[in-house]
């Protein structure tokens, strides 16, 4: 077993390599005369699949396990299904990225409000001042990691200069 | 095209044929449940079946079982003690049923038959350790989801109770839906309602055999009947001499058929039962139209 | 000439006759398998289907439910469906002649049908004898890594030997494409050919245990299709995870690679070719163009 690390690679996906994969390393070819040759028939196991609304299928499969238990199938999915108002065609992926968004940006929402408070405060306080409030409040929004925008050209960087030098 | 064969089979189209007598169209349902399991076998075929599977069976390749339970893990353990190899060809025995040929820890001779470790057994027996009681593992049963499968039988309750109006009789069969109205066990036929008779080519009034049949299936059998209509262009003509019944095939495929006045009764039936129910010339002259199976 | 008579199996026009044969000959056109002519090897005349050759691999083994659901209900079906009285055969759009008077066009080509480039099949009425049928699922599957590091096709073959139950066959590259590292005769993927059980084991677990669950799919596309009833469609890697061979042994296989399916019908036309496979379970969906 080794670990081929070709620079020459240029996968566009990232695919496992001799090492993750299990090659069988002794594989002995042995030369079947004329006419003897069998065909190919993989071991094969009887395997009890029970679908989503109980009912009980039989495949054969070459993995070993025998029986499978299916949470979502054809009987479950809302396409196949569609005058069953019972399926909420719950779409976890969208769900997903919803509260990924959720918990990306709710400290805004939660700031935002707060904001609002401060500025009807402020207007029940003082209508005269509220432009020095304004930019106050911008530099709350900006908060604390605030990155100056780069304009202009790009900076010189001394280490990838040397490198394109040596190519 | 097959679109262009949606012209109307329309009872208008088909009384201009028969012009000036009066006869009476009328569209007849063929009303299928379609068989839900696999079908049954003859003792011959499940026998062929057999043989075939058993030879299938023989020619089998050696299970690669170093390739899905890698030596040293637990899993090759727990399958190493459910599949303990061949005895192997000791040359100091005597082997009076033939020599063992061993390839790769399997009996060439034979087909290779293996057990799996199972996952519901192990649950079970962590449970015991558990010291749970009896009440508690009942109802984890219920909902387990490692608890073992098994197939569901292919006798139901209502071929017990020979129930001939459950949905769920004979699930290896096409069940054909009849009605009794006056005494009589028919297929449910619908006869179209008067239109007013003299110039048939420019009443737009006219319904549809398909559309007719589906009217008087919700008109006896309640809306709670999801149906296929197979095709719009009617499968058989029963003639008499002053009635044309033109047949429309579909498939229920959910709900079921409610009867909506007391007067009706209604059963599912096979192919061989509907013999014993309807006239016989009609069941012969409408017998190739039903499935065997 | 008595030597003219009778034409030998093989053999050059005879020396003394100006002219050429316009006949081709035969010997050319029958491949001979010269093994099988001898007693060396006499299982190789054994016929495939017949239990005393090796070759012989048994087809019945278990009772097949999408067949028997074929056969039982969706055949009469779709022959009622397709029913139309007195239909006739729709002339496809034909190569056309040159016409008969010039002498130039007597061994000129056809001339190319009507605003197509290609002929266009007949379209024949659905009868008892024609009824669409599913014959067979082919799987292309072309491994691009595999151009890079050749032993990445072992994973690609094996990926598909354990969802078909069938060993691929290793499909080679038959050009040389320089910028996309494709060289003549470098294994490139595989492809399996199913049919009978092994072709309905696939399509219901397909339909069944598969498709249902890939989250994004809405169906096959409604202009999928070669215009002759054969439909494809591609399966991502991301979906072949739920294949159950697959999904419970995922260690085993860290690498996965996407495929195209071709659902080979009889059926004639794309249309009656969807309308079959509606049936079998595979939904379509309508492409709908953005339209500004």
């Amino acid at each position: 077993m080794f670990r081929s690390t070709s620079p020459l690679l240029t996968f566009s996906r990232s695919i496992s390599m001799k090492g993750d994969v299990h090659l069988s390393n002794r594989r002995v070819m042995r030369k079947i005369k004329v006419g003897k040759a069998r065909p190919a028939i993989f071991h094969q196991f009887d395997t009890l699949i029970e679908l989503s609304d109980g009912s009980v299928i039989k495949r054969t499969s070459q993995a070993p396990k025998d029986e499978i238990r299916m949470i979502n199938d054809q009987r479950s999915s809302s396409l196949w299904n569609p005058n069953r108002s019972d399926l909420v065609s719950m779409d976890a992926a969208a769900a997903d990225r919803v509260n990924k968004f959720k918990q990306r940006f709710a400290s805004f929402d939660k700031f935002e409000t707060a904001q609002d408070k401060r500025i009807k405060s402020v207007q029940a306080e003082e209508a005269g001042e509220s432009k020095a409030s304004e930019s106050d409040d911008y530099m709350d929004l900006m908060g604390s990691n605030v990155q100056e925008v780069q304009k202009g050209g790009k900076l010189f960087n001394k280490k990838l200069d040397k490198q394109k030098r040596k190519k | 095209m097959w679109k262009s064969g949606l012209r109307k089979y329309s009872a208008a189209a088909s009384s201009t044929a028969s012009a000036g007598n009066s006869t009476s169209i009328s569209s007849t349902l063929l009303l299928t449940r379609n068989p839900v399991i696999t079908a049954d076998v003859s003792k011959f075929e499940a026998q062929y079946y057999k043989y075939q599977n058993e030879l299938w069976k023989r020619l089998m390749w050696t299970f690669p079982s170093w390739f899905y339970y890698r030596k040293g893990t637990i899993s090759e353990q727990a399958f190493r003690e459910l599949n303990p190899g061949p005895v192997f060809n000791n040359p100091n025995i005597e082997f009076p049923r033939g020599r063992p040929v061993v390839v790769h820890q399997r009996d060439r001779r034979f087909k290779q038959e293996l057990k799996l470790p199972k996952t519901y057994k192990e649950v079970s027996q962590e449970k015991k350790e558990g010291g749970e009681t009896a009440a508690e593992e009942e109802g984890a049963k219920e909902d387990n989801l490692s608890r073992q499968i098994v197939p569901n039988s292919r006798i139901t309750k209502a071929d017990e109770s020979k129930d001939l109006a459950s949905l769920e009789r004979q699930l290896s069969r096409t069940l054909y839906l009849i009605i009794q109205e006056n005494s009589k066990w028919t297929l449910p036929t619908f006869k179209e309602e008067q239109v007013a008779q003299g110039d048939d080519t420019k009443d737009s009034s006219v319904t549809p055999l398909h559309t007719l049949a589906e009217q008087g299936l919700y008109k006896i059998g309640g809306n709670s009947i999801n149906y296929f209509n197979v095709s719009n262009t009617p499968c058989h003509v029963h003639k008499s001499e002053s009635t044309r019944e033109y047949f429309i095939k579909s498939h229920i495929l959910s709900g079921r058929f409610v009867p909506q006045s007391e007067s009706i009764k209604f059963l599912w039936l096979t192919k061989e039962e509907l013999g014993e129910y309807l006239e016989k010339d009609y069941y012969k002259e409408i017998e190739h139209l039903l499935s065997d199976i | 000439m008595s030597r003219l008579s009778i034409r030998s199996f093989s053999s050059s026009p005879i020396a003394s006759k100006v002219g050429y044969s316009t006949v081709q000959p035969v010997h050319h056109l029958i491949p001979i398998k010269k093994q099988t002519l001898g007693k060396r090897f006499p299982e190789l005349n054994i016929p495939k289907d017949d239990i005393r050759s090796p070759q012989y691999k048994p087809k019945d083994v278990y009772q097949d439910r999408v067949n028997e659901y074929y056969q039982n209900v969706l055949k009469s079906d779709l022959l009622l469906h397709y029913y139309e009285h007195d239909s006739e055969a729709v002339t496809g759009n034909k190569a056309r002649s040159w016409g008969e008077f010039s002498p130039y066009a007597v061994y000129r080509r056809d001339r190319k049908p009507k605003g197509l480039s290609r002929a266009t099949r007949d379209i024949k009425p659905v009868t008892p004898r024609n009824i669409p049928e599913l014959t067979g699922i082919s799987i292309n599957l072309y491994n691009k890594a595999a151009l890079e590091e050749s032993w990445i096709n072992i994973s690609a073959r094996l990926q598909l030997a354990q969802i078909t139950n069938v060993k691929p066959k290793v499909v080679y590259n038959k050009s040389n494409v320089l910028p996309w590292k494709v060289r003549q005769g470098k294994e490139c993927g595989c492809k399996v050919e199913l049919e009978g059980r092994d072709m309905t084991r696939f399509l219901s677990t397909l339909v069944e245990l598969v498709l249902p669950r890939i989250r994004t799919f809405k169906g096959i596309k409604d202009s999928s299709g070669d215009k002759s009833g054969n439909i494809t469609f591609g399966l991502s890697p991301e979906e072949i995870k739920f294949f159950p061979e697959i999904e419970n042994f995922q260690e085993l296989f860290p690498n996965l690679f996407g495929f195209h399916l071709t659902f080979k019908t009889n059926a004639g036309t794309d249309e009656r070719a969807r309308t079959l496979l509606t049936s079998l379970g595979l939904p379509f969906y309508k492409e709908v163009k953005n339209v500004q």
